[in-house]
């Protein structure tokens, strides 16, 4: 293998902001490159799922969980069949086979996927690196408390902890506890209490104060 | 006959229960070029080319030390490429010619 190339910008890529260009790096411009020759994918549509990456994210989870919260009918389809209550608020999560988990005094869940990166991502965005490590496949398994108190998150040795493995074909959405004082709260107010590492199950919901 | 344990079994991937290095909560926000792969994967998995059990079994077939060398979307790319060579998409002489012509380019800019 050659040593790196050295990080001036691509003359056709001006807005660059990668690193230097590792020898993968160099695949994926060459692997790109030849799709769009070959008319196995255009610019166009590339452009298109660049957008659709950026507008999945976990406000849309979100939205979801602060809806769970507010209105018992929709918390009972998120029950039944979660798929479908992402699908009655207008989000796509198109393949996904969704379960939601509720955490509550007495159960906390915890969503991982220990053979590779399963996760929700219609509803959450792309996952962060930890939750693709080798060290949190393999260790929220083992001592899932231990791996939960590097997130600060403390639970009581009366709440029992249950780790959920996710698949290709099937996600979890992790539906935390409805923050204290919140109870006049409107859904839009509410949602933003509920952040991605909530919806994995690693701290719960923000507290009022920190608002 | 030996009895094997059940990590005797385990493919490279396998790593639930499992004692790794200790875990730290990390991350990094996403290079372009990492969204860059995010999206072709994507946009071949819509277009019925690369099928999500595909990507891992070929990121599942890197071998123990590039599986845990290579980052997360090196796994990827070398995967995607390798379904696509499967797939006779493109040859591993186009891709071997094109890399060495974006090479030649990006150092003429040196």
């Amino acid at each position: 293998m050659h040593d790196h190339i050295h990080h001036h910008p691509h003359p056709n890529q001006p807005d660059e902001e990668d690193g230097p260009f590792t020898e993968y790096r160099l695949l994926e411009m060459a692997l790109r490159e030849l799709l769009i020759e070959k008319e196995v994918i255009t610019q166009a549509e590339l452009h298109k799922t660049y957008q659709m990456m950026d507008d999945r994210g976990p406000h849309n989870g979100a939205r979801m969980v602060a809806k769970a919260w507010s209105d018992p009918v929709y918390l009972d389809l998120m029950r039944r069949d979660a798929t479908e209550a992402a699908k009655s608020i207008g989000l796509e999560p198109t393949w996904l086979n969704l379960i939601a988990l509720e955490n509550t005094d007495a159960v906390h869940n915890v969503v991982v996927c220990t053979l590779c990166s399963c996760y929700p991502w219609p509803l959450l965005g792309l996952p962060p690196d930890w939750y693709k490590s080798r060290a949190y496949r393999s260790d929220v398994v083992q001592n899932p408390r231990k791996v939960l108190a590097e997130f600060g998150t403390i639970l009581p040795e009366t709440t029992e902890v249950r780790v959920h493995d996710s698949s290709a074909d099937m996600r979890y959405l992790v539906v935390p506890k409805r923050p204290e004082g919140t109870e006049n709260w409107s859904e839009e107010n509410l949602a933003k209490l509920v952040t991605r590492d909530s919806m994995i199950g690693v701290v719960p919901a923000l507290a009022i104060e920190t608002l | 006959m030996v009895n094997k344990s059940l990590t005797d079994y385990r493919g490279i991937h396998d790593l639930g229960g499992l004692l790794c290095e200790p875990f730290a909560p990390d991350e990094h926000d996403y290079e372009p070029w990492e969204k860059r792969v995010h999206a072709v994967r994507e946009l071949l998995a819509t277009k019925g080319l690369l099928r999500v059990d595909e990507l891992r079994r070929a990121v599942e077939g890197l071998g123990e030390e590039r599986y845990q060398r290579l980052s997360y979307y090196e796994q990827w790319i070398w995967a995607i490429s390798q379904i696509m060579l499967e797939r006779g998409i493109v040859t591993d002489a186009e891709i071997g010619a094109r890399v060495e012509t974006i090479r030649a380019k990006l150092a003429s800019h040196d």
